[in-house]
């Protein structure tokens, strides 16, 4: 088969070697974020998760933040909190 | 710089065949993308103004002039598209528009693209006769370069970055010129601040395309009261609020013209007209749609939240009371003007 040569319309990321970020030891004593992406039906899953989390580690606290409509992105102040405040952080999904 | 070269074969059933499986292609046949017709495109942009134009998601790579040029060979544009092009992903990539999250819905939305000022004519895209249809070589390419490169660039293929769970024909391509010399009132460039002789693109991102016909009212009150009908329908987007657009056709334009509204009083008609009682849901789902001020006392939810967010321009051609009602994505994202430089080959 003969061929000629094109350019490529992509463009690709440059890979990095970035790596999981370190897995916690557990969650007993450590700060978890929740974040509410504004979707409906959000908060039952998100509510349950949180409840199950102070059932199971009860010296766990919980930072519990909400994006203001799934149509925008979570405000910038929010994203830095949550960075700087919690261990983890739980992105909840309502649909 | 290094474009990336790739092998694709000579011939042209091989040739869509590679295109296909390499997901470079929208379904359709593309124009190999040989370097000397990416040259040709690129004689059309300043690459010595360093232009940068942002990253576009969701695979976050730079929409540079090259990759844009090269997205463009494959639609089928022409190198003297390449001004408007490069003006519309500076709008795709405005943050009004908010590309971001539009990227990640699961709704059917596509990229509009209206074209005004000089350039229309200059490019020769379609104003009038069918110009959201087939047919038109500068409407065609021009939409379908846009797709493209949130294709190609983006990583927005379906499955696998794009998400939308129908998709919609207009995915595919759309791009039309407002037809300024029939229009009564100022052009849509005008009204958002741009001179009448300067040439723009508004970029949209739309749902669909609904053809409003009115029938054969005698008033103006009666043509707008059966235009807002025809606009009165909430899809999903529409229930969270937009910027509905509506192209009026030159017949059902004629009929209004003879009482000579102004655009204004047009769209506060739309705006206080078009609405529709709300489906029988609860008092919770209710809430959460997000209705601001559009639900009146009345119970009845309105499009849009005020006058100035309807856009109204004029489109198409006689044959028939026919305008076109195009429903947007919703709140969280805006139709967004862009200057296209005057296009000129570069020494």
């Amino acid at each position: 088969m003969s061929v000629m040569v094109v350019l490529d319309p992509r463009s690709w990321p440059k890979a990095e070697g970035k790596g999981l970020t370190p897995r916690l030891d557990g969650l007993e004593g450590k700060t978890i974020g929740v974040l509410n992406n504004g979707h409906a039906n959000a908060e039952p899953p998100l509510n349950a998760m949180m409840e199950i989390i102070r059932e199971r580690f009860p010296t766990a606290q919980i930072l519990m933040r909400s994006k203001p409509s799934q149509r925008n992105r979570a405000p910038e102040e929010v994203m830095q909190e949550l960075a700087e405040k919690c261990d983890a952080v739980l992105i909840g999904v309502g649909g | 710089m290094d474009l990336g070269a790739l092998a694709m074969p000579e011939s042209i059933e091989d040739a869509f065949h590679w295109s296909l499986q390499n997901r470079l292609s929208d379904g359709l046949p593309i124009v190999p993308p040989i370097p000397d017709r990416i040259q040709a495109m690129l004689s059309w942009v300043d690459l010595s103004s360093g232009l940068k134009l942002g990253a576009v998601p969701p695979r976050g790579e730079q929409a540079t002039p090259e990759k844009i040029a090269i997205n463009a060979v494959m639609a089928g544009c022409l190198p003297e598209h390449m001004p408007l092009l490069v003006a519309a992903v500076e709008a795709l990539l405005d943050p009004d528009f908010n590309l971001d999250v539009l990227q990640a819905s699961t709704q059917s939305w596509s990229p509009m693209i209206i074209v005004n000022g000089p350039i229309a004519r200059q490019l020769d895209i379609n104003s009038e006769r069918n110009c959201f249809g087939q047919g038109w070589r500068a409407n065609a390419t021009i939409g379908r370069a846009i797709r493209l490169v949130l294709q190609n660039i983006g990583g927005f293929f379906p499955g696998a970055g794009d998400t939308a769970a129908l998709g919609w024909p207009g995915k595919y391509t759309f791009c039309w010129a407002e037809n300024e010399e029939r229009s009564p009132w100022e052009p849509l460039h005008v009204e958002r601040g741009f001179r009448r002789e300067e040439s723009t693109i508004t970029l949209a991102a739309v749902t669909g395309f609904h053809n409003v016909h009115v029938g054969r009212p005698q008033s103006k009150d009666e043509v707008l009261s059966l235009l807002a009908f025809g606009m009165a329908t909430l899809s999903t987007n529409l229930l969270e609020g937009g910027e509905p657009i509506l192209a009026i056709g030159p017949d059902t334009l004629s009929i209004l013209e003879r009482e000579k509204p102004s655009k204004m009083e047009v769209k506060r008609f739309l705006h206080e007209c078009a609405r529709v009682p709300l489906p029988a849901i609860s008092s919770e789902v209710a809430e959460r749609l997000e209705t601001g001020n559009r639900l009146g006392q009345d119970g009845l939810l309105g499009i849009a939240e005020k006058a100035e967010d309807v856009l109204v321009l004029v489109a198409g051609a006689t044959g028939g009371r026919h305008s076109a009602f195009l429903p947007t994505w919703g709140r969280g994202s805006r139709a967004v003007t862009k200057k296209v430089s005057a296009p000129s080959a570069q020494a």
